[in-house]
């Protein structure tokens, strides 16, 4: 006779579990059959076949299943969840040659200068004045003895989804009681998160920060969760507010396992200061996430989840004092860059969403889906938080964390990726109010299960066609590392550097004894304006063309078709420079008197 | 396994996790682990051999803090370095190793009171 305790441990589970195994079976046969290489306008979701979607499919099958029984086995959703992460998030690194991502690559070159000088050069980039993620790369890079970092590049979406886990669980654990709400916000969570900011960078390592230090003020935060619910005394306006938008007094006194008053005073001290010190970590390390965090602190605040103003307060003074001080060198003479946009909120709206919104009729359909993602869960949140009303339970407070980050793309247009910033801060907040369109409480429900497993099913292949839809262009062909490190082989110190665009994987050495152009988002369509590039050189100078930075022209500046090729060849016809390396679609162009002082 | 069991046993991975880590570096090892090592130990040693002290819950939290703290201390350190100009990351890691090896040496020896931590 098998005891009810083994049952639900043991057996029940065994069926979803089999069928996650079954999922990772057919994604590890399908994988082999990749072939990358001829990607279309879509990505690579052009190339992945049946197979893949169908492990998709049975992985989100096989999540809902175990969410539909009695009593839901944690370290089963743990594990689905691990294997969603991985089969989402290591497509690019198993299928393609090369890393990808031109950002990474210049990440990996701000590393390498930093591990092989100890300084810094602010004057060089901008990025240079918040270089915590960069010193703790080098750190990493000499004590693992490699030669560079771009060795970190392949694996650094998977390592980053991974190390989101802890705090996504934590947040969601501190929002809701139910294993099944909290298991279904989690997944939702990763299988909308297509944002692809976990790539080697700055922001990936500081929205973990930010993660943890919000799990750590809604667990551990004094007074946190005395001031939610019922509970509330007074009658002022704020009082009131939060006594509206709390949440559940049943929740917090129960599901945590004590008030933070029963947390020993020493304890909770600490907890505050390692808050104080990640806080810190993130100041010096991003530009953006600490504005964020203090719209997070503000809205924990509003809504008594965080008990105290001097949070918010801590955030902003640390953020102005390193601007100040720490930053000087980025902000005096880029004061327009800086400000320039605060206020100027049409424009601002207008660089986040009409000017990202472009390219060829095919790849529209990427942004199509990734639009279309966003909206997804924005209604899921919605239909969540009224399921939840009705049923007695009130989310608000998640809702105005949810909508707390996007204010940032109203300030400043950050390049046009404010709103992709401001998405992914919300998610977290968002995955738990869209959790609650599938369940409510600690509530069996087979038919929300169902219903989760159906739209995580197509969230997650609108997944792979909105994070790897610009495989076309972020992709790194051989040829194209091939010619890069011909220039590092063959140039002497001191060589300018040209290209077409920035879409190359190139500055990931070396970036301050070569010279780049063009080192921001210019693109040089223009042959003259090449070949004056070229003359005007110091030293010797080169110029990349790749069938990569032809397609980035075209589908994000909108460039005719083949408008590189017709640069090629007018620069092949034009007499004053020759082809000194040609690899596939890869070549590298030089004045013919540049030869002279090659190798 | 016990609460307490399962803690001493963590202690004593990360303990485990740390000798590696400074083995590898200091003798310039080649062997492809070496990277693996060096992330665990960045991740894992110096922010959980602090916060496992304060024992807190749930565990999802306590870990997204050691992680966090882990990573911050790290990355503080390493920025230290380069703002003194003392850049040298082996002598970085000895610190972070030596910070963080007594406090773990101490919870895998040291039983907290039981019921403390229910």
């Amino acid at each position: 006779m098998v005891s009810r305790r083994v049952l639900h441990r043991v057996w029940l589970p065994a069926g979803p579990a089999t069928l996650t195994l079954v999922a990772l079976a057919v994604w590890a046969i399908a994988l082999p059959h990749l072939d990358a290489t001829h990607v279309g306008g879509l990505g690579l979701i052009e190339v992945v076949g049946p197979l893949f979607i169908l492990s998709l499919v049975l992985l989100c099958v096989a999540f809902g299943w175990g969410l539909a029984l009695a009593k839901p086995s944690a370290r089963l959703c743990a594990f689905q969840v691990v294997a969603l992460i991985v089969v989402l998030n290591t497509l690019a690194a198993i299928v393609e040659t090369e890393p990808s991502y031109f950002s990474a690559y210049l990440h990996a070159g701000f590393i390498q200068y930093i591990a092989q000088h100890g300084s810094l050069l602010p004057r060089l980039d901008a990025r240079f004045s918040w270089p915590g993620s960069f010193s703790l790369g080098a750190m990493i890079m000499r004590t693992a003895g490699l030669q560079n970092a771009v060795a970190l590049i392949r694996w650094a979406p998977l390592f980053f989804e991974l190390l989101y886990l802890a705090p996504v669980l934590a947040i969601t654990r501190a929002a809701v009681r139910g294993g099944r709400v909290r298991w279904a916000a989690v997944w939702l969570f990763y299988v909308a998160n297509w944002i692809g900011q976990d790539y080697l960078s700055p922001q990936a390592l500081n929205f973990f920060f930010v993660l943890v230090v919000v799990a750590a003020v809604l667990h551990w935060s004094p007074r946190a969760r005395v001031l939610v619910g019922s509970s509330l005394r007074g009658r002022g306006l704020l009082t009131r507010f939060r006594r509206r938008v709390g949440g559940d007094e049943e929740f917090a006194v129960q599901e945590v396992g004590g008030l933070p008053s029963q947390v020993s005073p020493w304890r909770r001290v600490l907890v505050i200061v390692a808050i104080v010190v990640i806080t810190a970590v993130i100041t010096i390390s991003h530009q953006v996430s600490p504005v964020i965090l203090a719209a997070l602190f503000g809205a924990m605040w509003l809504t008594g989840r965080a008990g105290s103003l001097r949070l918010p307060v801590m955030c902003v003074a640390m953020f102005l004092g390193y601007l100040s001080l720490g930053a000087q060198e980025y902000w005096v003479g880029h004061l327009d860059a800086l400000l320039g946009s605060i206020g100027h909120v049409n424009q601002n709206l207008s660089a986040n969403l009409g000017g990202r919104i472009k390219g060829s009729d095919v790849h529209r359909l990427v942004l199509d889906a990734r639009i279309g993602l966003v909206l997804v869960m924005a209604a899921l949140g919605a239909v969540g938080l009224l399921r939840a009303w009705r049923a007695g339970h009130n989310r608000l407070s998640w809702a105005f964390m949810a909508v707390a980050p996007f204010p940032l793309f109203v300030l400043q247009s950050y390049g046009g990726e404010a709103v992709l910033r401001s998405y992914l801060f919300t998610l977290p907040f968002l995955s738990i109010l869209a959790a609650h369109a599938f369940f409510v409480a600690t509530r069996r429900s087979v038919m929300g299960a169902i219903a989760l497993s159906l739209i995580s099913s197509i969230l997650a292949v609108g997944f792979i066609t909105a994070r790897y839809g610009n495989d076309q262009f972020e992709q790194v062909a051989p040829s194209e590392a091939d010619a890069v490190a011909w220039i590092y082989g063959h140039a002497p110190l001191g060589s300018t550097i040209v290209a077409a665009s920035r879409n190359l994987p190139w500055r990931y050495r070396d970036i301050d004894t070569y010279h780049y152009n063009p080192a921001d988002d210019a693109i040089l369509s223009n042959p003259d304006s090449v070949i004056r590039l070229l003359e005007g050189s110091k030293g010797a100078a080169f110029f990349i063309s790749t069938k990569a930075e032809e397609v980035f022209g075209e589908e994000l500046y909108g460039l005719a078709p083949g408008w590189l090729d017709a640069l090629d060849a007018k620069l092949e016809s034009n007499g004053r420079v020759q082809v000194v390396f040609r690899e596939g679609d890869a070549r590298v162009y030089a004045l013919y008197g540049a030869l002279r002082v090659l190798p | 396994m016990t609460q307490h069991t399962s803690r001493r046993g963590g202690a004593a991975a990360l303990l485990i996790l740390t000798a590696a880590a400074a083995f590898l570096t200091l003798s310039n090892s080649s062997s492809p682990v070496r990277p693996a090592v060096m992330v665990a130990f960045f991740c894992l040693v110096p922010g959980n051999a602090l916060v496992g002290f304060l024992d807190l819950r749930p565990p999802s939290a306590a870990l997204a803090l050691g992680l966090g703290v882990s990573l911050a201390l790290s990355t503080l350190c390493a920025q230290v370095m380069v703002w003194c100009g003392v850049w040298n990351p082996t002598a970085g890691l000895i610190v972070l190793v030596l910070v963080a090896a007594p406090c773990l040496v101490l919870q895998v020896l040291i039983s907290p009171r039981q019921g403390k931590f229910e």
